[in-house]
């Protein structure tokens, strides 16, 4: 049976103190769950950030009250939960980006069983005509994707190799959400470390994102690899001037980046054949990036903080903050 | 330093005005900057100023969400609206369409201090404080709280001067609606019953239009502009308010024509709709009946009959509405005298009772001396528009509990000071503590018209606090409720033994914080 994240072992707290996001988001509203998009914000964004856009969408819903009151309702009702999910603590937001995460990653293998490539639109989180971001497709449908290094993507416990980039479980979608090392075995709770890091996995395979330099899985508004501290020249795939967080695009797949020195050493997203071809600035990876040492796994295994100098969340694990680039204290 | 002069405002909710008696003793409207007797009141946030009037009503087809409109209808509740990380209630925007008007006003009125300031009948207690407090946050010595049906029939009569008449103000505004039957004779304005609905107004018939629009829509494209799988929340804002600005157009069309046709688009789409009268008429029903229903529930409270009416006036621009005025006709038997301007009336009263309030203050103001005369002798006495009480156990469920016990239910809603009582008014009674050794008493206070304290509205409550601990039970409290003349309630109550005694005036939990962040950015804001 699935593990959902009302049950998951890593869930802090105990059921009543945190309401389900089927009962959070009444049936009908616009991609329930998924607040970050449906204030059109990053899931980093900082709170003042999340401030301003819950107060646009409340603006809305008074304006809509008048045309469409049960619409405005509805929103009101979605606003109260968002306020309670993103704006009552970092530690109330934290449980909400891991549920979060955990949702899209079971949304991810149910799709990843199905079909080689995730489409625009699809329950990726991005809202409604919303150009998706190109992702690549699961490396268990690309046969293209080389084996996993020992360590990397592998739930801490389990003796298996994954596929590069793979969430711990992956490959097996009957425990898609588990936590790790949990496939047909009783739960175990899930280390700090992997929370952080099937986070990390889950918006990546929303965005393909990856390090030039280091490999390292990021999200499109990061300015510095949030592992090894990088700096990004730009941040959004769209930009014409884009080199983005990955590698530049070539019309090969297969070609190795310059940052890449070893052309045999896997990628975290490699496409799939049946994936859309990268355009130019595309941030989909064109090669094979080496994992580095220790790995896109996190060194550290810190809980989830704000950074000392701009405020921003730093995740889990992050060595660098990802909007200032300063080492995390 | 200018000569005093009588202000009156009419706050509507979706139209203000301004007037003033000039020196011949005559209201007459003072026009906007724009040179329109009305300003819109719709408020337009944009960084650090706040546009008001036609200007705002105009963004509203790009920008609605920063277009703030029909706020009185939230006067005294919790609603705000949220911008720049502060929270604006009612009054607050309330305050900054009076800036709006006040600058206005002043541009051909010099420095304006001091106003009256119109509220509809119906309005409570809360929010009567709201609208005062709004008015004070913008800078104006409230004269007083005039009910705007009270205020159109002073119009009347300052023209008209009736003698032993009898009538009802029939006031649809754009929000509001109101009924009022009063005495009028010679100097003497005495309001006997009022009614409404602060939910009913010419808004309630742009949505039925709006609605229209929807629906032809739907059935020609197959697209509902409201459904969240069609539209996106930005996209159905946007479309819904240039949809309703369009139905706002199509009824003022109605109102002169019998046909009118408006061109819809929405997701691309186009779509041109032909509406009627009749069609107008058809789905316009319901709020007739409500109107009709409203009318009739004041004129049985007033103890009149139609046939004994006197006089019947239109106020409120939604009375043009041509169903609205043969409603009107059918009860009454006679057409509204629309001979003060419906948009205008309730300003021009509210600028006759200023100068009566000042003039009453000793205040020197210049003017002609018949009108200086018939303004001094003027009386205008009005009545409480809802029913206020306490809530209180029942002394006969008390008695089956046992005296002492604890009782859950039982309790009632006393009224003290029913409705449609001529104000200002007094009322003290004595209710009798229920269990040994109370050392605070809570008393709520209520207004509405059922005896079940559920279904009545919690406006407030006094608490005695402070009594010693070794009391028995069953001693005697006294509660007094004054309602002044301006429709604002004051509460006390005494324990008799001890003489602790508390007061207070309604003011709900949201309003009590003062001087808080939205009142500062109120008074900081470039208001234009």
């Amino acid at each position: 049976m699935p593990l959902t994240w009302r049950s998951g072992p890593w869930q802090s707290g105990s059921e009543s103190e945190v309401a389900s996001p089927e009962m959070s988001h009444p049936a009908g509203t616009e991609r329930p769950g998924d607040w970050y998009s449906l204030l059109r914000v990053d899931p980093v964004a900082t709170t003042e950030q999340i401030s301003a856009a819950v107060e646009r969408l409340s603006r809305q819903a008074n304006a809509l009250s008048i045309t469409a009151p049960e619409r405005a309702r509805q929103l009101r009702d979605q606003i109260r939960t968002m306020k309670r999910d993103l704006l009552s603590g970092a530690e109330q937001r934290e449980r909400y980006d891991h549920q979060l995460a955990a949702q899209g990653m079971n949304q991810l293998a149910a799709q990843g069983t199905k079909e080689p490539g995730i489409q625009a639109g699809d329950p990726t989180g991005m809202p409604a005509g919303q150009p998706a971001p190109v992702t690549p497709a699961p490396p268990t449908a690309s046969p293209a994707a080389p084996p996993a290094p020992p360590g990397w993507g592998q739930p801490p416990g389990s003796g298996q190799p994954a596929a590069w980039g793979q969430p711990p479980g992956w490959g097996q979608p009957a425990a898609w959400g588990q936590a790790p090392g949990q496939a047909g075995s009783s739960p175990q709770p899930l280390s700090v470390r992997a929370q952080g890091l099937m986070s990390r996995v889950a918006q990546f395979l929303q965005t393909g994102w990856t390090c030039s330099a280091c490999g390292f899985g990021a999200l499109p508004t990061d300015k510095f690899c949030p592992k090894c501290g990088s700096k990004i020249q730009s941040g959004l795939p769209d930009s014409p001037a884009s080199h983005g967080h990955a590698h530049e695009a070539s019309a090969s797949p297969a070609a190795p980046s310059p940052a890449a020195p070893s052309p045999a050493a896997p990628s975290p997203a490699a496409p799939s054949p049946a994936a859309p071809a990268p355009a130019h600035g595309s941030p989909v990876p064109s090669g094979p990036v080496p994992p580095g040492p220790g790995a896109p796994g996190r060194a550290l295994g810190a809980e989830s903080a704000f950074c000392y100098k701009c405020r921003s969340r730093v995740e889990p694990g992050d060595v660098f903050c990802a909007r200032c680039g300063a080492i995390r204290a | 330093m200018s000569e005093p002069t009588a202000f009156g405002i009419d706050l509507g909710t979706t139209l203000s005005v301004v007037a003033q008696v000039n020196q011949a003793g005559s209201p007459v409207v003072l026009p906007n900057a724009e040179g329109s007797p009305t300003t819109p009141s719709m408020v337009f946030f944009d960084g650090d100023t706040a546009t008001v009037g036609s200007l705002a009503r105009e963004s509203l087809a790009t920008q609605p969400e920063l277009v703030v409109q029909l706020v009185k209808r939230h006067m005294g509740s919790p609603w705000s609206f949220d911008y720049k990380g502060i929270s604006y209630r009612a009054e607050h925007v309330s305050a900054v369409i009076l800036r709006k008007l006040l600058a206005d006003a002043q541009l051909l009125a010099g420095p304006v201090s001091q106003a009256a300031v119109t509220v509809p009948a119906y309005f409570n207690d809360p929010m009567r404080i709201a609208t005062r407090r709004a008015a004070e946050l913008a800078g104006i010595e409230v004269l007083g709280l005039l009910s705007e049906p009270t205020a159109a029939a002073l119009a009347f009569g300052y023209a008209r001067r009736p003698a032993g008449a009898t009538g009802v103000v029939v006031d649809l505004g754009g929000g509001t609606f109101d009924v009022t039957v009063m005495d009028y004779d010679g100097h003497d304005l005495a309001v006997r019953a009022t009614g409404g609905d602060y939910y009913l107004g010419g808004a309630n018939f742009d949505k039925v239009l709006f609605d229209y629009f929807v629906e032809q829509f739907r059935a020609a494209h197959g697209l509902d502009i409201n459904d969240a799988d069609s539209l996106s929340i930005d996209e159905c804002t946007q479309v819904s308010h240039d949809w309703l600005l369009r139905a706002t157009r199509a009824k003022h069309d109605l109102t002169s024509g019998e046909r009118t046709t408006v061109l819809l688009q929405a997701a691309g789409l186009l779509l041109r709709v032909e509406v009627g009268r009749d069609t107008f008429l058809a789905r316009s029903r319901p709020l007739l009946d409500e109107v009709t229903e409203k009318i009739i529930d004041v004129l049985a409270a007033a103890g009149v009959a139609p046939k004994d009416v006197n006089f019947v006036l239109a106020v409120g621009g939604s009375t043009r509405i041509p169903a609205v005025r043969e409603r009107v006709q059918q009860i009454f038997g006679r057409p509204p005298d629309t001979s003060v301007r419906p948009d205008e009336a309730v300003a021009l009263g509210a600028a006759l009772f200023a100068a009566q309030r000042q003039l009453e203050q000793g205040s020197a103001l210049v003017m002609e001396p018949a009108a200086r005369d018939y303004l001094e002798n003027l009386t205008v006495t009005d009545v409480a528009a809802h029913t206020l009480g306490i809530s209180a156990f029942d002394a006969s469920a008390v008695s089956e509990a046992g005296a002492g016990t604890e009782v859950s239910g039982g309790r009632v809603m006393v009224p003290l000071l029913p409705r449609n009582t001529q104000l200002p008014f007094d009322i003290r009674q004595t209710f009798y503590t229920m269990r040994p050794g109370e050392q605070r008493i809570m008393i709520p206070i209520l207004e509405g018209e059922e005896a079940d304290p559920e279904l009545c509205t919690r406006i407030g409550q006094v608490v005695v606090d402070g009594l010693p601990a070794c009391r028995p039970a069953h001693q005697e409290v006294l509660v007094t409720m004054r309602l002044d003349r301006d429709g604002i309630l004051r509460v006390g109550a005494a324990d008799v033994a001890t003489g602790v005694a508390a007061t207070t005036t309604i003011v709900h939990a949201h309003q009590q914080v003062s001087a808080d962040a939205a009142d500062l950015a109120v008074r900081a804001l470039a208001v234009r």
